[in-house]
């Protein structure tokens, strides 16, 4: 059955396509409310079962209120909606009486909300669809700001889509506006955009500013067991200092536990140390003789013991995994987080030594933040923000990125409290100090332009700093010349040498995770066993950088990688499984990070939308200059294509037509039919389906062209066509006339032209009153 | 007999007839335009209404030609003519009859009463009281009166012609809606232009009265009866009919409409409707032909207030679209 509603403009339109698409909003709606209510843990069917149920329940009382609905139906609504808003309510009280685990508060009014909308939406089949909209965009919000589930986005952005164009059918039933309201849709898709990006690069979702509107069962400060997720709540608070969310800014606890270290996650990674023959046993001093205020508490003064840390035990049961985590990273990934750095190799181990060149003092900016050294400015991309919070990392060393230019801690404002023991390595400068658990170090990190770095080496060459090249033996020396020769020796660009290395030991080499680093043969390495750990990769590369003639360094740390983000918490946690090795050159007096482990990427050059945007007009431009000759024609075409785009289309439809025209002659008054009328919106000049063809182009086909004949034979045609019972018209005398009239037809002289005075709905208005012109006004005595 | 109505036209597309009473049409609309100056479209539907079997109501106010238009076509088709003038002491048997003794012949004799004309001019109809309004119930309706338990039958070329004023309310009684159901339309005369006025005047120039100018016939009531056998055969498609159907059902449906389209309202809108469309000289009905007449046909019928009904006639139509297929 047909279903159509009226508009103000006395146009008729099909109501169908607004009911479906107010069914499907609601379903969705419903579907996104029951999202919300379920557990981040929960698999998806957990809600498409509460979906489902609630649609089926919803249907079959639907069905079976249908013949009581007509008569009460304003009054049947009230009383159903009433009911569905209480249920939960009268739920929730319920199993508190009978001691069941109850649901938080919100969660509950989001169950109440719910059940309007299927009561509304569904039940009522469609009353009150502003409300139910409304309604709708509610449940959008709060799923939007309080579910973290990534199917959330893209279902919010749906349904801002659906109410978009029900709002825009809804409109178009009120008043005559175009169908499809390009000015709202513009709208909604920069306000999803500006959500996208704050649900992406903003702190989570406990700090958006929406978040806080929405009513919450966290943040009292008591203990309650129906908190969700909220901070501060008694107990909770210890759990909450280990998830990244929670802010430290309320005063969350500073954890204190045993973790391990970061020499402990080394020493894990890459086994103990090398300890020299004849060192790795000690003797303790006797209390008496040591002095200071580090004194080792032991009761069995000159009784030797070993230096080799004993492995931890383990307890019997098992632990807490949550507690192994470091730190987390929001931002950008993959990130070297550096935290030692050594520029001597003696053969066989690296060891650090004091820098030779005066490492640049930390400088403190504006709110606390310190600046670090920066690559040479042609080297730079834009930068990029990351917060790293501290989770059970315990250690003097900051984690911060190799390529920071300036971070803050918290609201420390004194550089002696930090000390650089080599550039880039940012420690606290008390032996004793620690960073805390729960303390977030904000950074903005430069991205290196690798593809600029030729161009910067071309202008400024690398100077061999006598620091860094230290010989190393002489064996060793001659595997590395003779890998360098042979990688390189074909190359003139000192990059290109850079990147044929680390392109030979990304490409050529296998990388074992689990392989000891300590003892390795770095000779035995390259020409023999083709792997190792990313320690050998980064030695082996530093050294060959060294015999390319670049400074460079090993550095080591944690990498922050892209595999382990979790988007529940949109961070990259950091785990003693992320230590990372890799080697480091020095251009323009920065340590850049160089990646030649396989499997391990670097930061790629950020850009922003911004300088992308303005790169691609620099582009654009310089290739319109240089070409100037050949697109200036192909302007001039599409400027031609764009001012004739109506006569284009219009001209291909006709074709198609005359073509349907030749395969189907007897179809054809029909196919005229709808071509006038396509011509007459594209002229502006739609017919409005109350009013017989005739009539409208007696009314705005009126031309001094001439025509009229042309137009009168086809009507006649036409109208017999539709209405004559008795007639068969042949083609042979349709077929010419339908021809006649195409021609006659054009869409310029179908172009709407309205009287001056009048507007477009006063002229239809006009038009009908002389329609119904029988009809005078009673005069008055 | 029908006859073959429709001959080619000179057209070279040899789709549009012409019917072979066209002549007689013509000289009827032309009889009708020259009693009623600048007024085509209402002698349009007077033409329709008379070929469609319909009675007309004329309402308007005074002096502006219901009359003479009443008796231009009562003159006009011929036949027998008489006129009521409605007052509120006429009774029901000053219409259809009433017998009545007679010495001579010691029985009872039966004095017909205007009903047995074949044209009826009810003049000021508003006037007589409803009981006498309803002895025209049977008449229109069924052409046939009951009078002393007896049915008589009236002329098969039986019309109505009724007249009233819409401003006067002392002594009138409004008609029941029983009864407005039972005339095709109503019509709004209006004033005329100014130069149909100027024609009017001239017209009358040298004449000793004010009166219609009687004439003789221009169709006599059996080439009528033929003609509306032949416009009773004009042609309406399924996509018309249903298009009547939609619009019926949309008058049933509005609140400001107190009395939905009967069924007998909907076979008279089709009735002339077809009227209509003959006399565009088509023997198809197409949509246009329901819009034109509509005012006239549901004005009569639908209870809406005067001042509100163009109004709700344009939502109305505006409610249904045209079929084109």
């Amino acid at each position: 059955m047909t279903v159509t509603t009226q508009d103000s403009f006395g146009r008729e339109f099909d109501e169908r396509p607004r009911q479906r698409l107010f069914t499907a909003l609601v379903a969705l709606a419903i579907f996104l409310a029951e999202l919300a209510r379920s557990d981040e843990r929960d698999s998806l069917w957990v809600p498409l079962t509460g979906w489902a149920v609630a649609i089926a329940i919803a249907c079959i009382l639907r069905i079976g209120l249908r013949r009581r609905w007509s008569k009460h139906h304003e009054v049947g609504l009230a009383i159903l909606t009433t009911l569905g808003a209480l249920l939960p309510l009268v739920c929730e009280s319920i199993f508190w009486a009978i001691g069941w685990p109850r649901l938080p508060l919100e969660l509950v009014a989001l169950g109440s909300l719910r059940n309007i909308l299927v009561a509304l939406g569904i039940i009522a089949g469609g009353a009150h669809p502003s409300l139910a909209v409304f309604v709708s965009l509610f449940i959008a919000i709060f799923a939007l700001t309080q579910v973290a589930h990534p199917l959330v986005l893209p279902l919010v952005g749906v349904l801002g889509l659906l109410i978009v164009t029900w709002f825009s059918l809804y409109i178009r039933g009120r008043s005559h506006r175009p169908a499809l309201p390009l000015g709202p849709i513009v709208v909604v898709a920069i306000g999803y955009m500006l959500i996208t990006w704050a649900h992406t690069s903003l702190p989570p979702l406990s700090g958006l500013a929406l978040a806080e509107l929405l009513a919450s069962s966290g943040g009292t400060g008591q203990q309650d067991d129906q908190a969700r997720a909220g901070v501060g709540d008694g107990d909770a608070i210890v759990e909450e200092s280990e998830r990244p969310e929670s802010d430290g800014g309320d005063g969350s606890k500073i954890l204190e536990s045993d973790q391990p270290s970061f020499y402990d996650a080394f020493t894990e990674a890459y086994g103990e140390p090398l300890k020299p023959k004849g060192q790795q046993r000690a003797v303790p001093l006797p209390m008496e003789l040591v002095t200071g205020h580090q004194k080792a508490r032991h009761h069995q003064a000159s009784r030797e013991f070993s230096l080799q840390r004993q492995p931890r035990r383990r307890s019997g049961t098992p632990g807490n995994r949550e507690a192994t985590v470091l730190a987390y990273v929001a931002g950008v990934t993959p990130l070297h987080l550096r935290l030692e750095a050594y520029t001597e190799f003696d053969g066989t181990a690296w060891q650090a030594r004091e820098p030779a060149d005066p490492v640049p003092a930390l400088v403190i900016e504006e709110e606390h933040r310190f600046q670090c050294r920066r690559p040479p400015e042609a080297l730079r991309a834009d930068m990029v923000v990351h917060a790293i919070k501290i989770g059970s990392y315990n250690d003097r060393v900051l984690p911060i990125p190799a390529l920071a230019a300036e971070f803050r801690v918290g609201v420390v404002n004194r550089v002696d409290l930090f000390h650089q023991p080599a550039s880039g390595v940012i420690q606290i400068a008390d032996p004793a100090g620690r960073i805390s658990g729960g303390e977030i170090i904000e950074t903005n990190s430069d991205t290196v332009d690798y593809s600029s770095v030729p161009a910067y080496l071309e202008q400024y060459p690398q100077q061999p700093s006598a620091s860094h090249s230290r010989p190393v033996g002489e064996g060793l020396r001659a595997t590395l010349r003779s890998l360098a020769h042979e990688w390189c020796g074909h190359l003139n660009s000192d990059w290109d040498k850079i990147l044929a290395v680390t392109q030979h030991l990304r490409n050529g080499y296998v990388h074992e995770h689990a392989a000891a680093a300590s003892g390795g043969d770095i000779v035995q390495f390259l020409r023999g066993t083709r792997s190792g750990p990313d320690y050998m990769f980064a030695t082996t590369a530093a050294l060959l950088y060294r015999e390319l003639g670049f400074a460079s360094r090993l550095a080591m740390g944690y990498y922050a990688a892209p595999d382990n983000y979790d988007p529940w918490s949109r961070t990259t946690p950091i785990t003693t499984g992320d230590v990372h090795t890799w080697p480091e050159i020095l251009i323009g007096g920065v340590w850049i990070p160089m990646e030649p482990t396989p499997g391990y990427e670097l930061l790629p050059p950020h850009r922003s939308w911004a300088t992308r945007f303005k790169s691609l007009l620099t582009a654009f431009f310089a290739t319109c200059a240089d070409r100037w000759s050949s697109l200036a024609p192909l302007t001039l075409f599409a400027c031609f294509v764009w001012a004739s785009r109506a006569w284009l289309l219009d001209q291909l439809v006709t074709t198609i037509w005359r073509i349907e025209g030749r395969i189907r002659p007897d179809r054809v008054m029909g196919r005229t039919l709808w071509l006038i009328d396509w011509r007459l919106r594209l002229a502006g000049a739609e017919r409005p389906r109350q009013l017989s063809l005739r009539r409208w182009l007696r009314h705005c086909a009126s031309s001094p062209h001439g025509g009229e004949e042309a137009i009168e034979r086809f009507l006649e045609l036409l109208d017999i066509h539709c209405y004559g019972l008795r007639r068969t018209l042949h083609p042979q005398i349709v077929v010419p006339v339908c021809h006649g009239i195409i021609e006659t037809l054009t869409t310029s002289r179908l172009r709407y032209r309205p009287h001056a005075s009048l507007t477009r709905q006063q002229d239809w208005r006009d038009l009908f009153e002389r329609i119904t012109k029988l009809r005078r006004k009673p005069l008055t005595a | 007999m029908m006859q073959s109505t429709l001959v080619a036209s000179s057209s070279p597309y040899p789709v549009v007839g012409t019917c072979v009473h066209q002549p007689v049409i013509d000289e009827l609309r032309a009889r009708l335009r020259s009693a009623l100056r600048g007024k085509d479209d209402v002698v349009e539907m007077v033409l329709a209404c008379l070929l469609a079997r319909g009675h007309l109501l004329f309402e308007d106010l005074p002096g502006l030609g219901k009359t003479t238009l009443a008796k231009a076509l009562a003159f006009a088709v011929g036949g027998q003519f008489a006129r009521v003038q409605c007052t509120p002491d006429l009774l029901p048997g000053d219409i259809t009859g009433f017998s009545i003794y007679n010495q001579r012949s010691q029985e009872f004799e039966f004095l017909p009463g205007p009903v047995f004309a074949d044209v009826l001019l009810v003049d000021e109809i508003n006037r007589a009281t409803p009981r006498t309004q309803s002895a025209l119930f049977e008449a229109m309706a069924e052409r046939q009166v009951t009078v002393d338990n007896q049915c008589r039958g009236l002329s098969p070329s039986f019309l109505v012609l009724a007249t009233q004023n819409p401003i006067e309310h002392h002594g009138t009684y409004p008609l029941p809606e029983a009864q407005l159901d039972r005339f095709a339309a109503k019509l709004r005369i209006g004033y005329p232009d100014r130069h149909s006025e100027i024609d009017i005047l001239g017209d009358h120039i040298g004449e000793d009265s004010d009166g219609p100018r009687l004439s003789t016939p221009v169709i006599d009531l059996g080439k009528l009866e033929e003609l509306r056998r032949h416009v009773a055969t004009v042609a309406v498609s399924e996509a018309v009919r249903g298009y009547l159907v939609d619009l019926a059902k949309v008058t049933r449906e509005r609140p400001e409409v107190t009395l939905g389209l009967s069924p007998r309202g909907l076979l008279t809108w089709q009735r002339v409707a077809q009227a209509h469309a003959h006399l565009q000289r088509r023997d198809f009905v197409t949509p246009d032909d329901v819009q034109d007449v509509a005012a006239a046909v549901l004005e009569v019928r639908l209870g809406v207030a005067g001042d509100r009904f163009e109004d709700v006639l344009k939502q109305i139509l505006e409610q249904v679209p045209i079929p084109t297929e």
